[in-house]
């Protein structure tokens, strides 16, 4: 399995509401998932920053919306954690880049999971969670974080490896979880 | 490259859980949305003065030319106070600059912008730098993604890294730029 290329967003001709509207409509659930994966707490307030920065520069949209969407959730959801890291007693929790496991799915696996992707540095990491969740394209990843392809493809090849590694480390039967354990990369 | 670690990821996808927002509450969420002004829209009358102005400012190019032609000097603290000054994507960054060369700083942003900022990377951005007098007198150039560390450059160094181009030097500019 692959990094897919997402269904294109036509951001088109027609008056800027209906631009948006259905740019908002194509878009809104995979912009809510991508920040409830990261920051779940505050997915609602950070969504709708993000497709009220998309409506203020609905000139500049592409076609092809989502990474572009993206990036601006995931500008908006570092700023929100170095607002709260300021702010509050929280911020050490806040502060914690490794998308989070919820209560309700904290399985055994899950927490392998979550205790392996922390292993990663934040920017790994946000490359393997942007092919595998957004299942986004090299390109479409290159654009979200602002970097090269090449530099998206040694980080996804890195954190592949390291993520197995991780998975292995825990103590847990990595085997037992992916049939056919580590595999070259 | 393994595609098993990819469909692991994907099996323990945290969303797989996650409805869809209700039909009203989206509904609600677009309506509050479209009902604002693009900012775009409110940001176009400074854009306009600030061409204005350059134009003026381009009509006594004796006395630009004569303010650039001058030797810069600045201290890291007036850097730091020219930044914001000249550009608003800075406003409330509280920068910290070390000089690097006569006529080169590094500055460290505390906080990335919030009043003014950029989708994606910041790697590459270029924003005007005033003197103590409100007169352009260089620029900076983003060296990170996440817009906390820029080169700035004074003068015709600043010319050098195409940060802006000679005749804006010297050219008086009562706030700072937006955009």
């Amino acid at each position: 399995m692959q990094c897919e290329r997402p269904t294109r967003t036509g951001s088109g001709v027609g008056r800027p509401e209906e631009r948006f509207t259905a740019l908002y409509v194509e878009q809104l659930e995979a912009v809510r998932r991508y920040v409830w994966r990261r920051e779940p707490a505050a997915c609602d307030d950070v969504v709708a920053e993000t497709f009220l920065v998309a409506w203020r520069r609905l000139e500049t949209a592409p076609a092809d919306a989502r990474p572009w969407l993206i990036g601006i959730a995931r500008n908006v959801l570092l700023n929100a954690r170095r607002s709260a890291r300021r702010r509050d007693a929280l911020s050490r929790r806040l502060a914690a880049r490794t998308p989070r496991i919820h209560a309700d799915n904290a399985s055994r696996e899950a927490e392998l999971v979550a205790t392996a992707l922390a292993t990663l540095n934040e920017k790994d990491r946000e490359v393997l969670l942007l092919c595998a969740w957004e299942q986004l394209d090299r390109a479409a990843i290159a654009k979200v974080l602002g970097c090269s392809m090449a530099n998206v493809s040694v980080r996804l090849h890195r954190a592949r490896r390291r993520l197995e590694a991780a998975l292995a480390d825990t103590g847990r039967a990595h085997q037992a979880l992916i049939p056919g354990g580590s595999s070259d990369v | 490259m393994s595609d098993r670690t990819l469909t692991f990821l994907r099996e323990h996808d945290p969303a797989r859980t996650l409805a869809p927002l209700a039909d009203n509450s989206r509904e609600e969420l677009r309506r509050m949305i479209v009902a604002t002004t693009p900012i775009r829209q409110a940001h176009r009358l400074p854009r306009r003065l600030l061409a204005i102005g350059a134009v003026v400012v381009l009509l006594l190019g004796v006395v630009g030319a004569a303010l650039a032609a001058r030797e810069l000097f600045k201290s890291p603290a007036e850097e730091e106070r020219g930044l914001p000054a000249g550009s608003a994507l800075f406003i409330g960054t509280d920068p910290t600059c070390t000089t690097v060369d006569d006529d080169q700083f590094h500055c460290t942003l505390e906080s990335a912008p919030t009043v003014e900022y950029i989708e994606g990377s910041y790697l590459g951005a270029k924003m005007l730098t005033v003197d103590s007098t409100k007169h352009i007198d260089g620029g900076c150039i983003a060296r990170s993604a996440d817009g906390l560390a820029w080169d700035c450059y004074l003068g015709e160094a600043a010319v050098e890294h195409e940060i802006l181009v000679r005749d804006l030097l010297g050219q008086y500019q009562p706030g700072p730029s937006h955009g």
